[in-house]
């Protein structure tokens, strides 16, 4: 008895879209496809193992099926790869990384308002928030690799920005609210518009991305047009500063959570992968 | 007319498809072939993803049927499909008739 074809090419196309949250959805639209135009076929008096065949010739080579469904319309991948899953638990270290320094901010580090400012927990809190700085840039890199935005202008800029940002941090730890305004506003314009599968990693950086900015408006209206609270013997209004950089501090760790855990949690991609599966040759 | 050729424009071609009425994945691809004359040379594969991202984008929706013991997922368009599609078909005619007048040349134009 002459194997089905057409349920080999299923059963491989199935392990190449395995990554895919509704690969049993696809595979089951595709059967239907498959057995549609074989049975058509067979009904013009083609032999049915010819017509299997043909019908997958037309379908498409499976490497290049599979490949078809991983790509953006610029052409890139957007899969999940070993360097996304990494992506993926370096945002969750980023997210930690922001919990740390806002715990420490509250705690003295940034200003004297909960409890008195001292240079030792200043220091600490600059080395832990150049750390979630650097953390949060190569997450979002990683997360724009998965929504096969790396190759772009403004995944470059993301990337330089949050270079620039880790030494403007690391030399002037309490302007880190302004400063990451800038990587906020970078993230927004490499996370912009539509990105089909990868929306669920994009969304969760967009609101990172927007309480920057807005983080650091609030401080220059709290802090120098419409003075909040007591004023510090710098003359700053401690409020104006470290209630924004906690909220946007707290939005850093529930996106960059968010997103991590859903990185970490996809089964990596193997486009080529036709191991144990016949069907890798049925349309070469 | 190699798949390569259409790319870019294949989100409006199979828009245009379904701008007559729903239909599922095979005959939106049988719907291309005969309206092309059989001209566009395409892996009928690769119009899956070209459906699920219009979808993804809004611009289609899809339901779910049982015919003949087997899943069929029938597409339409959406109201913001419909409009894009008007949109993308007015900017082509434009286009492609500018495209045309600079093919025919001055000559054939002084005709």
């Amino acid at each position: 008895m002459e194997r089905d074809l057409i349920d080999a090419y299923l059963a491989a196309l199935r392990v190449r879209l395995r990554w895919r949250p509704d690969v049993e959805d696809v595979v089951d639209e595709v059967a239907d496809h498959l057995r549609e135009r074989a049975e058509r076929l067979a009904a013009t008096g083609v032999p049915q193992h010819e017509a299997q065949r043909l019908t997958l010739e037309c379908f498409g080579d499976l490497g290049l099926v599979a490949r078809s469904f991983a790509q953006t319309p610029s052409g890139q991948l957007a899969v999940p790869t070993p360097a996304t899953r990494l992506a993926g638990a370096v945002a969750l270290g980023a997210g930690a990384a922001w919990a740390v320094a806002a715990v420490v901010a509250a705690a003295g580090a940034h200003t004297d308002l909960l409890t008195v400012w001292t240079l030792r927990r200043y220091q600490q809190w600059v080395l832990v928030l150049a750390i979630a700085v650097a953390l949060t840039t190569l997450a979002v890199t990683g997360v724009l690799l998965r929504a096969g935005r790396a190759r772009t202008p403004t995944s470059a800029a993301v990337v330089v920005v949050g270079m620039v940002t880790v030494a403007v941090v690391f030399r002037f730890g309490w302007l880190v609210t302004p400063a990451m305004s800038v990587l906020g506003v970078a993230v927004l314009q490499a996370t912009r518009g539509h990105a089909g599968d990868a929306e669920r990693f994009l969304r969760p950086l967009r609101s990172l991305g927007a309480a920057w900015p807005l983080g650091a408006a609030a401080v220059l209206l709290f802090d120098e047009i419409l003075p909040m609270g007591p004023a510090d013997r710098y003359g700053d209004h401690p409020v104006a500063w470290l209630v924004p950089f906690l909220a946007c501090a707290l939005c850093s760790v529930a996106g960059l959570v968010l997103a991590g855990a859903r990185l970490c949690r996809e089964r990596v991609a193997d486009l080529d992968d036709v191991t144990g599966t016949p069907a890798g040759h049925l349309t070469a | 007319m190699r798949g390569e050729s259409l790319k870019g424009h294949l989100d409006l071609l199979v828009l245009a498809v379904l701008a007559d009425g729903p239909l599922h994945g095979y005959a939106v691809i049988d719907a291309l072939r005969e309206r092309s004359d059989a001209a566009f040379d395409l892996p009928e594969g690769t119009v899956y993803p070209v459906l699920h991202r219009l979808e993804r984008a809004g611009l289609l929706a899809s339901t779910w049927q049982v015919e003949g013991g087997r899943r069929r997922r029938t597409y339409h368009l959406t109201r913001p499909g419909r409009g894009a599609y008007e949109a993308e078909r007015a900017a082509w005619g434009e286009f492609a008739a500018a495209v045309t007048r600079v093919i025919r040349g001055p000559s054939w134009n002084a005709i």
